[in-house]
């Protein structure tokens, strides 16, 4: 079963973050593939999601490209600066305090009122 | 991997400018990503011609194909300027070259003073700027004419400057319909605001120097540094 389409839209910068913090640099078409392999085609990120994301993040200066030869074609990888290391932080400890915050409701220790 | 010849590069960079992709920086990423794909795909079916893998590779892109992400960059990309702009602006009035622009100020009214704020001098330091921006429109699109038919890579920031060239001119220009209707260029009017004037000459003076001169060279040492190895 696919996951929450809407679930990963609102998630999807702090997942792609998190894939580039983990491998020092990625391209996006590593980025889609490994989100595949590693949620097993639970996460289906599209290039129509993923380019314009990309390119905002690059605006902010939270990404940096650099672009390098790879046999006959040119290759442009994706790496976090410095502002977009403490914005990783910032996002995945909010993302955890949030999964944290919605543990409350699916397992409740509580009596239901 | 069965890797893609020199040849399905090339055919891969016309497939894209095809689809509307007209600036390297886009076409270059574009392009690597289509054939990336199209290896993964022969890899696993062998049958498909070079040609069905790539259909298959683009049909991923969705219905609008490459249109969203060609908007979503232009966006990007008009921010990253605007940004430009706004971070020379605070530079130019947080140093002495603050001193510069008052002086331009009131270099510009002791001209409309001493002139007696005749309206033909007004007229000339008024529209001066207009004539100038229209002059650097009209070369910046006689040079990117030049390199497309020399078939030179175009970076998607030279097309938004342009963009940006022709929204300036016609803010500039619009506003003399109604300054003639308002008959604005009458002595009595300009002497009466001579300072105010004075100062938004002064600053339009200032926008065009840091959006024409130094925006575009800052853009140009940025992007070079990333692209020159690209161009080897």
């Amino acid at each position: 079963m696919k996951s929450n389409k809407k679930l990963i839209q609102g998630n999807l910068e702090s997942l792609v973050l998190k894939m580039i913090q983990d491998n020092g640099e990625m391209y996006a078409y590593e980025i889609i593939q490994t989100a595949q392999k590693i949620t097993r085609d639970k996460i289906n990120i599209t290039e129509g999601a993923l380019y314009p994301l990309l390119h905002k993040l690059e605006e902010k200066n939270i990404l940096k490209i650099e672009i390098r030869s790879i046999g006959n074609r040119k290759r442009k990888y994706y790496k976090l600066t410095e502002t977009g290391k403490k914005e990783t932080q910032k996002q995945l400890h909010a993302l955890r305090e949030f999964i944290e915050t919605m543990q409350i409701f699916l397992k409740p220790k509580y009596k239901p009122i | 991997m069965k890797k893609l010849t020199s040849q399905q590069i090339n055919s891969l960079f016309d497939f894209v400018k095809k689809h509307y992709v007209n600036w390297y920086d886009l076409q270059l990423e574009l392009v690597d990503h289509l054939a990336t794909d199209i290896e993964k795909i022969i890899e696993k079916n062998s049958q498909l011609s070079f040609e069905q893998a790539r259909d298959l590779a683009f049909k991923k892109f969705g219905i609008t194909g490459f249109y969203d992400i060609i908007k979503a960059k232009t966006h990007a990309m008009q921010k990253h300027i605007l940004k430009l702009l706004a971070n020379e602006f605070y530079n130019f009035f947080s140093s002495q070259k603050i001193f510069g622009f008052i002086g331009l100020w009131f270099l510009i009214f002791e001209i409309l003073f001493f002139t007696n704020f005749n309206d033909w001098v007004f007229i000339i330091i008024f529209y001066s700027p207009l004539v100038f921006s229209m002059f650097y429109i009209m070369k910046y699109q006689i040079n990117k004419n030049k390199k497309a038919k020399q078939n030179k890579k175009i970076l998607l920031y030279e097309n938004v400057l342009f963009q940006e060239y022709i929204i300036i001119f016609n803010l500039l220009t619009q506003p003399t319909f109604f300054l003639v209707s308002h008959n604005f260029f009458d002595p009595e009017i300009i002497s009466k605001y001579g300072i105010i004037i004075s100062f938004i000459l002064a600053f339009i003076y200032l926008f065009l120097y840091l959006d024409i001169f130094i925006v575009p060279k800052k853009l140009k040492i940025e992007y070079s540094r990333i692209y020159q190895f690209a161009e080897n």
